[in-house]
């Protein structure tokens, strides 16, 4: 863990506070971790916690208000929106719950997206790159339909080619299976697995132990705090025997 | 009839529950109807509303058409006497004699001379005070009825005037009555007084019976057209033999009287532009409001879904949803109302205040009755077909299963429909304001034209009545306002010029030597008049004309012959027949200076002429132009009343300054109103635009949020929220500048082209370039809101949002 150098994510002490209403809310307190290339990562932990949070300022959509985020050993917290937008789009690929492909773009739009990003590809070339990604997901049949054409998985596989299609360094995906049943859940995984052997560095949130398992190793959040698995388990029996109390004493009231 | 009534309950609920979308839309779109609303008013005032008489379909009056060589002739007074006498076919009528303006207590004011019977035979009553008898009429009682216009105006509303007498020139009149306002003595524009027919001698018009009068009578109950046209000829006929001995020149017609323009052609042609620009404003408010219930019916597809589900036709949700629009149209015609009357007002009051420049115009307040209201209704129902049919099937068109799972279908092209609306009503702005700008540079124009004469201090005096004219020379040598005078012809008179190498068409004016200082005629070479020459067959020439008949040989002392145009006819303004002509040899003294002259509602004033010829202050049919001391005017409000005093025919009197000034002003009028028409669709364009592209962003914060995710800039974001806007301006931009180019080659095909060319300069560049630049920054203005916001938007919210 001390690898720093060799590490492609490196997290010390990371803070991220909300102030809505003037009320603070405390979304990361100082949250240590990294990842290293090539690894599968699976953030677990109850709804509140802080995963994709954490997972926006990983994909440098949102800020920390404290600590370092080095990435590939470059620190990011001083980078402008733009060289931000920069990152985000070579380095970093996303995958949503809600699949978030556009409406109005087809299904080879949508792919294309990220490198209409950038400048110095070839029309031919995205083409290419695009129809590469389609394959990899086993989309490439379905390119000239629009997302509202397809199912939820399919959508989610084309929603997969998009993020991999800028051979970015890290995939995030933000509980990729939540908006899909077991099958096409299971579908998803599957390729996320296929992804990681072949070579890409993954990050996922999931509140589902069964998808957890996919990954090489997970880690667990409760409160704004990555805690160990035991300690997890036990926050979440205090937290439901105090919920209960709570209800009981209403009643009682 | 349930249904409509629950559809109209519910409709009345839903708008209450979005009081701004509401007010928005009765706002839009009853701007739109009360102008359009406000150009039918002043319509149907002109066309479609009888005077406000008795049994106005029973009033008819007795013509004679034109023949293909003269005029028709007008009645005389004799005439209506013996045609009162020797027919049947009216159970009366009237005779309306000429139109006559006087002094009246120091205003100027404008009526008719009518028989004692002119008010009882139309059937209306006084407001207040009485209105004439026949005693009235047949003892020459100095007496007059005011209209209600100028008593309110010129009297401040006084009811004491009753009975009072006024000044009227140097007589005295009684004023015996007011009449209502709706009343217009089967005119257009309601007179200012009425006086009796039997004053026409004492009025300088002449009273020996051959007073030229129109007759309108009442047509006797039962008597049909044909009968009554038949009995008329036949009488006319006899008539003619009795007095004459020929047969009459031209047939005789009856046609229907009722103070009304008959709808023509022409008539079509002055109000459809009118129409047309106005309807654009509507247009516009309609697109602003289908864009409005576009998104509404996207935010509403939940609601709609459930509809479906539970067994509602698409029939009957489209008709709620058109219940709906229907209430908010009619809604918006009864504001459109009040708008209608605010506008009118405004219009009469600038245009009778303001326009100054154009003399006192009479222009009242054109009265609203059920046909304006008839026409709000229907205007308010056709716009909400315009604005509310394609949104209702649109918003109808919703695939069940996702509706119900509150997913929102996206269209293969969501934003077409919007584009087109954007593009259209770009358009009209565009074309409005391409036509202010081009009346505009059109007025700029003519008022900075050099007329190449002195018009700062000079006035035109017109003599209307040669006996008076030794005591007006007086009046105005005597006056210490008037610094020098000339005499001049009121116009250019034609003839062919002849020399030893031919003949050619020329202009020439009869001027005292006096009038090459006073308009600032300079002598190029050669000589003036002298007075002692007074005669003497001399002529100075102008320059062009000196050019063309001798070219490169020395002018003076050359011989020009001066012989009738055979052709004058034809040419435009005809000088006053006592105007004396001029045939015969002059020697050419000098060269004058060419004068361009200045341009009035389609003639020249001034322009030319070739050749002067000399003329005294006392020759016949001669205006003045006088060099007066101080603002010309003020000199001019004292000259009138003075010499008022002295002849009470006297002419018009007018700053040559208002002259010259008379064609900007006149090109003012379309430039102030397509001003005001297009500064409102700009309005309500850029507010279209900028609530399509507030909402395209607002429903699109998602699309944004990926956007962002994915890499694209703030920069992107913005550019790509600035570039909806970019498709639909740009067509409109055009469409709009295609049209006013197409509406400007149109109307050069038209036989008023030459006019037209010279009044208004269709293809002005700078005035396309300038309006479409205008546009264009103001729409890049309005898009720039939405498209920074777009820029600004949070991707974690927005991915977060659900
Ligand atoms: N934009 C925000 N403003 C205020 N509070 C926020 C915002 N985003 C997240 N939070 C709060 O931060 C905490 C962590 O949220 P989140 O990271 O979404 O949790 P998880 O993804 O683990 O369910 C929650 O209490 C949430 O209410
Ligand atoms: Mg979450």
């Amino acid at each position: 863990m001390n690898e720093t150098n060799r590490s492609l994510i490196h997290l010390v002490d990371l803070k991220k506070v909300f102030f809505t209403d003037e009320v603070e809310t405390h979304a990361l307190s100082g949250v240590h971790f990294d990842i290293a290339q090539g690894d599968y990562v699976a953030i677990e932990g109850p709804s509140g916690s802080g995963k994709s949070t954490l997972l926006s300022i990983l994909g440098m959509l949102d800020t920390p208000s404290g600590g370092r985020y080095l990435l590939n050993g470059e620190p990011v917290e001083s980078l402008d929106n733009a060289q931000r937008a920069h990152i985000r789009n070579r380095e970093i690929g996303f995958i949503f719950q809600a699949f978030n492909l556009i409406g109005d773009l087809t299904v080879f739009e949508n792919v294309e997206l990220p490198l209409t990003y950038r400048s110095g590809i070839s029309k031919q070339e995205r083409k290419e790159r695009v129809h590469e990604a389609l394959e990899r997901v086993r989309m490439a049949h379905r390119i000239r339909h629009y997302p509202a054409q397809l199912s939820g998985g399919q959508q989610q596989r084309v929603a997969v080619a998009r993020a991999l299609v800028g051979k970015p360094s890290i995939l995030l995906a933000d509980e990729p299976t939540g908006n899909l049943d077991s099958k096409n859940g299971e579908a998803v995984m599957g390729l996320l697995s296929e992804l990681h052997s072949g070579g890409a560095t993954i990050c996922m949130v999931t509140h589902d132990p069964r998808y957890s398992a996919y990954a090489d190793c997970s880690i667990h959040m409760f409160d704004g705090r990555i805690v160990d698995e035991e300690t997890l388990n036990r926050l979440r029996e205090e937290e439901d025997r105090r919920i209960a109390d709570h209800a009981r004493g209403g009643r009682t009231a | 009839m349930d249904k409509l009534l629950y559809d109209l309950r519910y409709a009345v609920r839903t708008l209450a529950q979005t009081p701004g979308v509401a007010c928005t839309v009765i706002l839009t779109l009853g701007l739109g109807l009360g102008l359009v609303a406000a150009v039918f008013t002043i319509f149907n005032a002109y066309i479609f509303r009888a005077d406000e008489v008795r049994d106005p379909h029973e009033l008819f009056a007795v013509r004679r058409q034109p023949t293909a060589t003269a005029e028709a002739e007008p009645f005389t007074q004799d005439a209506y006497d013996a045609l009162l006498r020797e027919t049947e076919i009216f159970t009366d009528a009237i005779a309306l004699g000429p139109q006559i303006d006087r002094w009246i207590d120091g205003q100027r004011m404008e009526g008719p001379l009518v028989t004692g019977n002119f008010f009882q035979v139309l059937g209306v009553s006084a407001a207040l005070g009485r209105t004439f008898t026949a005693a009235d009429d047949l003892a020459g009682n100095r007496v007059l009825v005011l209209g209600q216009r100028a008593w309110q105006r010129y009297f401040a509303g006084d009811p004491g005037i009753i009975g009072r007498t006024v000044r009227v020139n140097e007589m005295t009149f009684d004023v015996l009555g007011v009449m209502p306002a709706g009343f217009r003595g089967l005119g257009i524009d309601p007179p200012d007084f009425w006086m009796p027919l039997a004053l026409a001698g004492d009025l300088g018009r002449g009273a020996d019976g051959a007073l030229p009068v129109d007759i309108v009578g009442r047509l006797r109950p039962g008597m049909s057209h044909g009968e009554a046209l038949a009995r008329l000829d036949a009488w006319d006929l006899r008539r003619s033999a009795e007095t004459t001995g020929a047969r009459p020149a031209a047939s005789l017609v009856i046609e229907p009287r009722q103070g009304k323009v008959p709808l023509s052609v022409d008539t079509m042609l002055t109000f459809l532009p009118l129409f047309f620009a106005f309807g654009l404003i509507l247009l516009i408010g309609c697109a602003n409001v289908a864009n409005l219930l576009f998104a509404r019916g996207v935010a509403r597809q939940r609601e709609i879904g459930i509809r479906f589900a539970i067994g509602a036709s698409r029939r009957r949700i489209v008709r709620q949803l058109l219940t709906e629009s229907l209430v908010l149209a009619l809604a918006a015609a009864a504001f459109g109302f009040g708008v209608s009357r605010l506008v009118l007002a405004s219009v009469v009051n600038y245009v009778t205040s303001a326009m100054t420049g154009l003399g006192d115009i009479r222009l009242a307040l054109m009265p609203a009755d059920w046909r304006v209201v008839l026409f709000l209704v229907a205007a308010a129902i056709a716009s909400t077909l315009c604005f509310a049919l394609v949104p209702a099937l649109r918003a109808t068109r919703v695939e069940l299963a996702q509706a119900m799972h509150g997913a929102v279908t996206h269209d293969v092209r969501p934003g077409r429909a919007r584009n087109m609306l954007i593009a259209l009503q770009v358009t009209g702005s565009v074309l409005l304001l391409i036509c202010a700008a081009i009346f505009l540079r059109s007025s700029w124009r003519a008022a900075s034209n050099d007329p190449g004469v002195r018009i700062a201090d000079t006035v035109f005096l017109g003599i209307g009545n040669e006996q008076a004219r030794d005591s007006i020379l007086d009046a105005v040598r005597a006056d210490p306002e008037v610094a020098a005078l000339a005499a001049m012809s009121p116009a250019a008179l034609r003839a062919l010029a002849g020399t030893a190498a031919g003949k050619s068409a020329a202009t020439y004016r009869w001027v005292s030597p006096e009038y090459f200082d006073i308009l600032g005629v300079a002598v190029m070479r050669g000589r003036l008049f002298t007075p002692d020459e007074r005669g003497a067959p001399v002529a100075v020439v102008s320059e062009r004309m000196a050019q063309a008949l001798w070219p490169g040989r020395d002018p003076l002392g050359q011989e020009l012959r001066l012989e009738p145009d055979p052709n004058e006819a034809e040419g435009a303004p005809v000088a006053p027949a006592q105007m004396p002509r001029f045939t015969g040899a002059a020697v050419v003294i000098g060269v004058a200076r060419d004068v361009a002259g200045f341009r009035v509602g389609g003639a020249t004033l001034l322009a030319g002429p070739d050749v002067y010829l000399q003329a005294t202050t006392e020759t016949a049919g001669t205006s003045l132009a006088l060099r007066v001391r101080g603002d010309p005017a003020i000199v001019v409000r004292g000259l009138r009343e003075r010499l008022a005093t002295i002849d009470p025919a006297i002419g018009e009197i007018v700053p040559l300054q208002e002259l010259a000034r008379m064609e900007a002003t006149l090109l003012e009028i379309p430039f102030w109103l397509t001003l005001a028409l297009g500064a409102l669709a700009l309005v309500l364009t850029l507010s279209g635009l900028f609530s399509v592209l507030t909402y395209l962003v607002a429903q699109r914060t998602r699309e944004i949020g990926v956007r962002i995710a994915l890499g694209a800039t703030r920069y992107r974001i913005s550019a790509l929220a600035l570039a909806q806007s970019i498709r639909p301006v740009g067509i409109g931009l055009l469409l709009g500048g295609g049209l006013a180019a197409a509406l400007g080659a149109l109307l050069l095909a038209t036989p008023a082209a030459e006019l037209i060319g010279q009044t208004v300069r269709l293809f002005d560049p700078l005035a396309y370039g300038a309006s479409l630049l205008l546009v264009i920054a103001a729409c890049a203005g309005a898009s720039l809101v939405p498209a920074l916001r777009a820029g600004q938007v949070d991707p974690v919210t927005a991915l977060r949002r659900d």
